[in-house]
């Protein structure tokens, strides 16, 4: 693996890391919809959790194909 | 008090935060690592730190008070008193750190004028650290005070642990990538405040009708730009000359929490890049905390302490779960601002003090073991000085106080260094001493010398005057270096001008 291979490798491995503590706020975001009395407090939470989890569950997979490209390239 | 799912988003925060921290264990080998990230992190993740790590005291806490007790001139300090220095830190200044392969602003400075212009650089900036972690271990203490009703030194016991332990283990890698998370999470959580905040109180031309309607001493909230007369701290002259020409140039080029990010990118490209995106995002930073501490005005118009006017607005107007989220972003922020300060001053006291003067040549692993150490070293120092930023009306202030003792002395030398290739090594240290001197004598006897409250704007502006006119007044009598030395330290200077 070359040092530009290995520094692309880090990055995606941190980017995954961050990716799978945002997605883990935003479910717990969407679950506190539950404990919210008002209409508008449940959509608030709704739409901010959607956009928690959007943003988490991005970086893993774009942390994955990054992984899996370095791999495949690496085999070959 | 917090609901039970906000306690569990909190401790989680926490909790996760601390082994996302540890995670970055894995990219430490050696001190460059630890230091400066081993020269490989992208623009954007260094750029969200920038912009966290300032925002993480100074805005969210501090600038929703001063917006509570002064109004809407307090955001200048993001706009006219960031972007246009950032944008000049991007395009002149950090280029010839990055290429210098520097590690500290003093080292630029000990390379540009001598060691002792480097070392009373370096000791002038560990001692406002640790000074400043006090005060941002007292913020902390406040917010948990507050929301989950801890007492004060039980919560700062907790902060010091969880950002000492992750910056401890993970270096300044662990602290920009835990940035990059509290920065998502800041946005998110801060634009559904300023939404709700918005809905609650039924507009902004309500807002501003109701603020109006308290009475005459609201009559300025909503100037940006405040008479030379008024008795806030933020003057139009102090706006301009302290502000933008001093503090807010000197913070953003000669303070070494912001530019030690830069150094850490994977190129000269990212690290101009990472500015440039900061600077973006800054100017979104008034939007999140002006209004809330505006709207705070309305909904708890008899807070003594400013500074409780945004968690107050956090526990009133946001839904359970996104309270304890945003109040651990919120607190994340802060704990941002810490973790920079440990890491920078374990820099500067490892590559400025320990390896000149204590211990040279030793192996990389040991200096490795010095930084970590010093960190320790300094979450004792920081728990133990908490209680002084109580005397101040505001942590803003307190922490801008702290600032104006330096920074224009040392942004004065940093400017005539880059920019004047006939600037001595004898003028930069009479301008920096000098010009310290000076600063101390006009924050000691403010009250005789300034009719304004707080005039940090002021003492930051003139200090910079007085080390600029020394450094250039004793460079005329001393020896200049060659072109040869100064190359790759001055503006447009090259060996071949030598010839």
């Amino acid at each position: 693996m070359t040092k530009e291979d290995k520094a692309k490798e880090k990055s995606a491995q941190i980017n995954n890391a961050l990716g799978v503590f945002i997605l883990f706020f935003g479910i717990v975001i969407l679950i506190a919809t539950t404990h919210t009395n008002t209409y508008i407090g449940e959509m608030t939470n709704l739409v901010a959790g959607l956009i928690l989890c959007a943003i988490g569950a991005g970086m893993i997979i774009k942390s994955w194909m990054t992984i899996k490209k370095l791999k495949t390239s690496n085999q070959d | 008090m917090l609901a039970g799912i906000d306690y569990f988003v909190v401790i989680a925060y926490l909790i996760g935060i601390l082994l996302l921290g540890y995670y970055f264990k894995r990219f430490v080998d050696t001190s460059e690592d630890y230091f400066l990230g081993g020269r490989s992190l992208p623009f954007w993740a260094i750029g969200m730190s920038i912009v966290v790590s300032d925002i993480g005291a100074l805005d969210f806490v501090g600038v929703s008070g001063q917006a509570y007790r002064y109004g809407i001139s307090v955001g200048n300090f993001d706009w006219i008193g960031s972007v246009p220095a950032m944008l000049l830190a991007a395009f002149i200044f950090i280029p010839y750190f990055w290429k210098g392969g520097m590690y500290t602003i003093p080292e630029y400075l000990g390379r540009r004028y001598n060691k002792y212009v480097r070392t009373a650089a370096s000791v002038t900036w560990i001692v406002f650290f640790a000074v400043d972690l006090g005060v941002l271990f007292w913020a902390s203490a406040v917010l948990l005070n507050v929301l989950m009703g801890w007492p004060i030194w039980l919560s700062i016991f907790v902060t010091a642990a969880v950002v000492g332990l992750y910056t401890y283990f993970g270096g300044i890698t662990a602290v920009v990538m835990t940035d990059v998370v509290q920065l998502i999470i800041m946005f998110v959580g801060g634009f559904t405040l300023v939404f709700l905040s918005f809905y609650y109180i039924g507009g902004w031309d309500a807002l501003v009708e109701k603020i109006y309607a308290l009475g005459p001493e609201y009559a300025r909230h909503f100037d940006l730009i405040q008479p030379s007369t008024s008795n806030t701290p933020f003057p139009w002259t102090g706006i301009l000359f302290g502000l933008t020409f001093v503090m807010a140039n000197a913070y953003m080029i000669g303070n070494q929490a912001i530019v030690q990010r830069c150094l850490t990118a994977k190129n000269e490209w990212h690290a101009k890049a990472s500015m440039i995106f900061a600077s973006g995002l800054k100017m979104l930073i008034p939007l999140l905390v002006l209004f809330p501490g505006l709207v705070a005005i309305i909904l708890f118009p008899d807070l003594k302490d400013g500074d409780q006017a945004l968690p107050m607005m956090i526990k009133k107007i946001l839904p359970p779960g996104l309270i304890g989220l945003m109040f651990s972003a919120f607190f994340a922020g802060l704990m941002s601002s810490v973790d920079s300060m440990l890491n920078s001053t374990a820099t500067l006291f490892t590559k400025d003090i320990y390896q000149p003067f204590i211990k040279k040549n030793a192996e990389d692993k040991h200096y490795l073991l010095v930084g970590k150490l010093t960190t320790l070293a300094l979450l004792v120092i920081g728990v133990a000085t908490a209680p002084i930023s109580s005397l101040y009306p505001g942590i803003y202030v307190a922490i801008q106080t702290f600032l104006s003792f330096f920074q224009g002395p040392l942004f004065a030398i940093l400017l005539l260094g880059i920019f004047w290739k006939r600037a001595t090594q004898w003028g930069g240290l009479s301008g920096l001493v000098i010009g310290i001197a000076f600063a101390f004598y006009l924050n000691l006897f403010s009250e005789s010398i300034f009719t304004i409250e707080d005039p940090f704007l002021y003492v930051s502006w003139w200090s910079f005057v007085l080390a600029f006119i020394v450094t250039i007044v004793v460079t005329f009598f001393t020896e200049p270096y060659s072109a040869e030395k100064l190359d790759g330290l001055v503006y447009k200077v090259h060996k071949a001008d030598s010839k």
